[in-house]
């Protein structure tokens, strides 16, 4: 006979525990944490090394692919420290891979660290990482329904950056539609129309960055 | 896809309350938010199942839509997040329920 019982229980994942211990080792040295999340081709690298130059901060970047450390070494020519993680396959970087990446970063020598997640709108939104914040990257080729597609990530998106805006003369592409559907998704949404090859855009976002650190150093 | 690890979870979860008796069904409730593909949960829960040892159960996996508590107090329930609030019509609102996975049932056999 079965027995039958209502058990009512949240799946508590390892990855919840160790992206805690993730957060506390962060907090410890001060550190503002932020996981990119964007399609393959949305332009997270090419964001981050003009990120990187014209910053002005103490930045290292953790990198998410399914194979190869080209990302990687295009972090480091931009004058960054940065740790290659190749997921052979995984769709999503997990709490554990950051952990040990991280244990090769020198934390204490850094004021900001850029988490690159493996290129994919799905599987990263769900897997906490221990950052402060997660930056959806969206650009304009891609279309301006992403948003709409994609809620799993965009609720929980404290950041969305649209990426290409030099292309808008050549693309349909309504930045108002994007960005209102990410403020259906999460109405307090920092929405930052950019471009990384024109830099036109890139000051609110380097502001909101420095703002992240200083929270990050008042609370370290 | 990373319904495996996803299952992997369930199923400890479901063993840690089975202490090695026989699991006769599993019941799910996934929420609209969790990011994960039922059809790819469902086998990869049943696969697990079997190589943990928890038997052959069935598996049930419910689509929960999403909670959202609007900044006018109203509470109500959304397949879609592009809808606002029918009360008002707004979207300051805060995300109830939708993002999580529960376990919600779990038969076990006593006989085992």
């Amino acid at each position: 006979m079965a027995q039958g019982k209502a058990a009512g229980a949240k799946v508590v994942s390892k990855n919840v525990e160790i992206a805690a211990a993730n957060r506390a080792l962060f907090r410890r040295h001060g550190l503002f944490v932020l996981n990119l999340i964007g399609s393959p081709g949305a332009g997270k690298t090419t964001l981050l090394e003009g990120t990187l130059k014209r910053l002005g901060l103490k930045a290292g970047v953790i990198e998410g692919d399914v194979k190869t450390s080209i990302d990687a070494e295009r972090i480091r020519a931009a004058g960054a420290p940065a740790v290659q993680i190749e997921t052979q396959g995984a769709c999503h970087l997990d709490a554990a891979m950051v952990s040990r990446a991280a244990s090769e970063l020198d934390l204490g020598a850094l004021d900001v660290l850029f988490i690159e997640n493996v290129g994919n709108l799905v599987c990263p939104a769900g897997s906490d990482l221990g950052e402060d914040v997660k930056v959806a990257l969206i650009s304009v080729p891609e279309g301006d329904e992403k948003p709409a597609k994609y809620p799993a990530l965009f609720v929980r998106a404290a950041v969305v950056l649209i990426n290409k805006t030099d292309l808008l003369p050549y693309v349909e592409y309504s930045v108002e539609r994007a960005s209102a559907d990410c403020r259906k998704m999460n109405n307090d949404a920092v929405v930052l129309p950019l471009s990384s090859k024109t830099y036109e855009g890139f000051e609110p976002w380097l502001e909101y960055i420095r703002a992240g650190v200083r929270r990050a150093q008042a609370k370290g | 896809m990373h319904e495996l690890g996803i299952a992997s979870d369930i199923c400890r979860t479901v063993s840690d309350f089975s202490e090695g008796r026989r699991v006769e069904s599993i019941t799910v409730d996934v929420g609209i938010l969790a990011g994960v593909a039922v059809e790819a949960l469902d086998f990869c829960i049943r696969e697990v199942a079997r190589d943990m040892g928890l038997g052959e159960p069935e598996v049930t996996i419910r689509t929960v839509s999403a909670t959202l508590l609007c900044a006018c107090g109203h509470e109500y329930s959304v397949n879609d997040m592009l809808d606002g609030c029918p009360s008002c019509g707004g979207y300051q609102r805060e995300v109830r329920r939708g993002m999580d996975i529960i376990v919600r049932e779990v038969e076990i056999d006593k006989g085992h």
